[in-house]
């Protein structure tokens, strides 16, 4: 069985002025000790999916439909107290900047306790395993005694990621961890993260916008358009043979060093908007092979290989589709939403 | 540590303050249009060398500068002269109604400002809702409301009307305690504080409070509150951890408050007859006694300068933010 | 998605906005609120005397010869007597334009004051800054009323010593946030682009910062008047007022210290009240533009 199973979650944003469906009807399945990478552009409801899924969705959003099962559990009906007791325990968030979600008046050292003594941990016990865990993940441990502000932004997401494993958690949702840091510390965290996958036996689910990142480190991917997920599979088949028009479109927009001279290509047009209905497949104003039958008919998602979900009314012909999407022009038949 | 260079560099500018404020008073008591002895004294009845004679007994035909070290040296040595009134040296008339003052004063921010920060953090929290918007709308009424129309009103309806409360004064002449309640230490002067304290209270929690709120707010959106849930801390936890980075704009706005806080407190001590500094001034100021005027606002200056002081020291130290320059 | 690119020197677009604003201000339920009592009492300050129905200092005598001293609301005077026999109702009427006047002019004086040294400390910087910052400092260290009860009686007790003392200490918040918009606008492209095309520090204040402050500015106009009348009232109710104007305060003054506290609820409700209205009135229009001036954190 898998560990964690999502299974048709729909996540609306609610406000005066109307009603965001930012994540529509998405399913995957996580197994043990698996990674997973979530990639599409910004908006596209890959944050807002990996909240939901931990239950921190702000207070302007709710979870509209589906179920999010840990184990047998399903969190979406759980109740607080036992979710917060799960919290950590089983299923830990690295967040995007971590610059800001240190707490910026407490030192280091006292917000692990704090995290320590929240889950019934004994007063003693933590200074040696946070010192532990900031040599796990590269840091010196006399900073323990440092406030957020005075470590450098590289430093303090390894800080976080430090305190993440505390609890060897099941779950580790890594939202952008390495957006914002420049090249080289990005490097270092990355070969970090890989490391301490290898070591713990812990799913992972990594969302980025960056594909380069996730084909590295991830074993599964899905892409994310418009708040569905459009295509699901193992990395090497997403990015070597994809079958969704958008991952063609994505892969064609990054460099390749086995190509360099080959022509960027830009998919021409906007994502719909998600506060409106969206008959059909929300990729067709963009897309180069689409015809009226996808205007109206939305795809369902089929397994074309074991693994590997597409929804594409012509996911078959994956191979040929694949030749065309190599030309840039045939990208720029795409509108604006 | 960096610290003590800060501290030093601060102490050295509240001198300079306290200086600037005492020569701006020293120098508005001699420059008005008129002569200190005609304002103060009367309108010119005196023969003309009896004015001169009064003049020269206090210095006043020495040259300006001359009287202004006079002046400076008389307040460092704490001698603040004599009242023209009660004719005792004014610190000893000034210095018990400087405690009434201050205790009555101390009670009421102090109030003031708790009550302020646990109902606007607790709206804050509320991000928004029917709850918190009824709550804010009707936060701004007291602001509206003068504060001795406030002090009259609780004077009618509570000690004229019910008689549940002393009229005013401080404490009962004669006091005889009778019931268990009565005996209790500081009964008297208890229950004489209790309207004006309500009234100051009143009338000084709505500024702490929607600063606490708006803080409150802008905190409740912040990643680490998000973080903080997700590490799984209990709810109340992650509403003290934004109360307490919520809270520092309202420790800036305190010293503030404890200016504006004087004034209430001279109308107030007005209203309830209440024997402190602020009530002497008003009517030291009516009899023209001018220098225990002006020594009762040296010293309301003084606390408010020293208390900014003490309030940027606190502040630097719970926010470790803050770079000391 | 992309978003239209902006000239970079362009300054942003305030005029356009103010009949957008006054709409919007007028459009929620509070604005309305503070508008209607706003206009309410601007009338009463304007008809004044021709309001009101008797003379406001004029004496009453009952019948048998003896003056209406703190007579109760009745038909002939519908919100009762003062303790000197005056009609309350023409004096809460009159009492509006006192309120008006310093009100006003006070908090014009407040914002100008106020913007100008924001302005000034806020551009220059450093040396200027320093001086006008440790001035504002310092009158930041007077505690408002006790000073302005020494210099009114020093001077003599008029409306427009009044208004100065007002005036002379309450700028202080004004300049502090007006400085610090200045400096967070100093760095923006359209100044610099100014200040490369050569204009003059005076321009570049004047022209192209003011505009753009001046919203902040006008906000501060309505909490000056509310202020100025908390300040005025509370100067008379100590006996400083101007003897010669019928004022809220002095209404209060006049009540308490002829002991008609004790039971005419009638002589001390009404001013008290209209101070409060006033007050509220512009508090609200104040809150509601400064809404929609300054969007925060759209709630809900």
């Amino acid at each position: 069985m898998s560990l964690l199973s999502v299974e048709n979650l729909s996540i609306e944003y609610r406000s005066r002025r109307g009603v965001v469906r930012a994540v529509r009807n998405t399913s995957f399945e996580l197994g043990a000790g698996k990674t997973l990478g979530v990639v599409g552009e910004s908006g596209c409801g890959k944050s807002t999916l990996a909240m939901g899924v931990l239950g921190l969705l702000p207070p302007t959003a709710v979870v509209a439909s589906g179920a999010v099962k840990l184990g047998n559990r399903d969190l979406v009906t759980l109740d607080s107290e036992s979710l917060r007791a799960l919290r950590w325990r089983k299923m830990a968030y690295v967040p995007q900047s971590a610059m800001n979600s240190l707490n910026p008046v407490a030192r280091l050292r006292d917000q692990f306790a704090e995290i320590w003594r929240a889950h019934g941990g004994a007063r003693n016990g933590v200074r040696h395993k946070a010192e532990a865990l900031f040599v796990r993940v590269g840091l010196d441990p006399r900073r323990l005694q440092s406030y957020p502000h005075e470590l450098s932004g590289g430093m303090r997401q390894r800080a976080i990621i430090a305190m993440a494993l505390m609890f060897e958690p099941e779950l580790l949702v890594a939202d952008e961890p390495t957006t914002g840091l420049d090249v080289i510390v990005q490097r270092g965290v990355l070969n970090l993260l890989r490391r301490l996958q290898a070591e713990e036996r812990m799913s992972v689910i990594f969302v980025s916008h960056d594909i380069a990142v996730v084909a590295e480190l991830c074993e599964h991917v899905a892409v994310m358009y418009a708040g569905e997920i459009v295509e699901l599979g193992p990395a090497r088949a997403i990015f070597g043979a994809p079958c969704h028009p958008y991952t063609m479109g994505l892969e064609q927009a990054f460099p390749d060093i086995r190509d360099p001279m080959r022509t960027l290509v830009s998919i021409a047009g906007t994502p719909p908007r998600l506060d409106r209905r969206l008959d059909g497949c929300p990729f067709t104003a963009r897309c180069p092979f689409a015809v009226e039958r996808c205007r109206v008919e939305k795809p369902a998602p089929r397994a074309i290989a074991p693994g590997h979900v597409v929804a594409c009314h012509f996911a078959a012909e994956g191979e040929s589709n694949r030749k065309r999407a190599r030309e840039p022009l045939v990208w720029q038949r795409g509108e604006t939403a | 540590m960096r610290f003590w260079p800060f501290l030093g560099r601060r102490l050295i500018q509240t001198v300079i303050t306290l200086f600037a404020v005492v020569t701006l008073m020293w120098a508005l008591f001699r420059l008005i249009p008129g002569d200190p002895t005609t304002v103060f004294l009367g309108t010119g009845e005196l023969p003309p060398d009896a004015v001169a004679a009064l003049r020269k007994s206090w210095g006043l035909d020495a040259p300006l500068w001359q009287q202004y070290l006079d002046y400076l040296r008389n307040l460092i040595t704490g001698n603040l002269g004599l009242s023209f009134y009660y004719r005792r040296p004014v610190l000893e008339i000034l210095l018990p109604m400087l405690w009434n003052t201050l205790l009555l004063m101390g009670f009421a921010v102090t109030a003031a400002t708790l009550v302020g920060i646990a109902v606007g953090s607790w709206l804050g929290w509320r991000r928004g809702d029917k709850t918190e918007q009824i709550g804010t709308l009707l936060v701004l009424i007291p602001r509206a409301l003068p504060i001795f129309w406030i002090g009259i009103l609780l004077q009618m309806a509570f000690a004229y009307g019910l008689g549940w409360f002393p009229i005013g004064g401080m404490r009962t002449p004669a006091f005889i305690p009778e019931t268990r309640l009565e005996q209790l230490p500081g009964y008297d002067l208890g229950v004489h504080m209790v309207l004006p304290l309500l009234a100051a209270v009143i009338y000084f929690v709505t500024d702490p409070l929607m600063i606490m709120r708006t803080s409150m707010l802008e905190v409740a959106g912040d990643d680490f509150v998000t973080f903080a849930r997700a590490t799984g801390l209990r709810e109340r936890r992650v509403r003290h951890l934004a109360r307490r980075n919520a809270i520092l704009p309202v420790l800036t706005y305190t010293a503030i408050m404890v200016s504006f806080a004087f004034g209430g407190q001279v109308l107030l001590e007005v209203v309830f007859s209440w024997p402190g500094m602020g009530r002497l001034m008003v009517s030291s100021v009516t009899q023209r006694d001018y220098p225990v005027a002006q020594a009762a606002f040296f010293f309301m200056a003084v606390v408010v300068i020293v208390l900014n002081l003490v309030l940027d020291m606190l502040y630097a130290v719970l926010d470790p933010r803050i770079t000391y320059e | 998605m992309s978003s239209v690119p902006m000239p970079l020197a362009e300054a942003p677009r305030v005029d356009q906005a103010r009949w957008a604003t006054i709409r919007l201000v007028l459009g929620s339920p509070s604005g309305m609120v503070g508008v209607a009592l706003f206009v309410f009492f601007c009338v009463l300050a304007v008809a004044g005397e021709r309001l009101a129905p008797y003379d406001p200092v004029a004496i009453h005598y009952l019948p048998n010869g003896k003056v209406a001293q703190v007579e109760p609301p009745s038909r002939a005077f519908w919100l009762g007597t003062t303790h000197y026999g005056r009609d309350v109702l023409s004096q809460v009427i009159v009492g509006s334009r006192v309120a008006f006047i310093v009100g006003i002019v006070s908090a014009f004086f407040i914002a100008f004051i106020g913007t100008n040294v924001g302005l000034v400390a806020g551009y220059y910087g450093r040396r200027v800054d320093d001086m006008l910052m440790r001035l504002t400092d310092i009158v930041f260290g007077i505690p408002f009323l006790p000073f302005a009860v020494v210099l009114v009686a020093l001077l003599r007790p008029s409306i427009w010593n009044v208004i100065l003392t007002i005036s002379c200490l309450l700028w202080r918040t004004t300049a502090r946030v007006i400085r610090s918009q200045v400096l967070s606008l100093r760095e923006r492209p359209f100044v610099r682009a100014a200040r490369v095309a050569g204009a003059s520090d005076l321009r570049i204040m004047y022209v192209h910062l003011l505009p753009n402050v001046m919203p902040m500015s006008l906000l501060y106009v309505a909490f000056g008047v509310a202020w100025a009348v908390l300040a005025e009232a509370s100067l008379s109710f100590l006996g400083f007022g101007d003897p010669r104007m019928v004022s809220w305060g002095q209404m209060l003054y006049a009540a308490y210290i002829s002991g008609s506290i004790r039971h005419a609820w009638w002589s001390v409700v009404p001013p008290g009240l209209c101070i409060t209205l006033f007050t509220a009135s512009v508090f609200l229009i104040g809150r509601e533009y400064e809404r929609v001036v300054n969007p925060r954190l759209d709630r809900g």
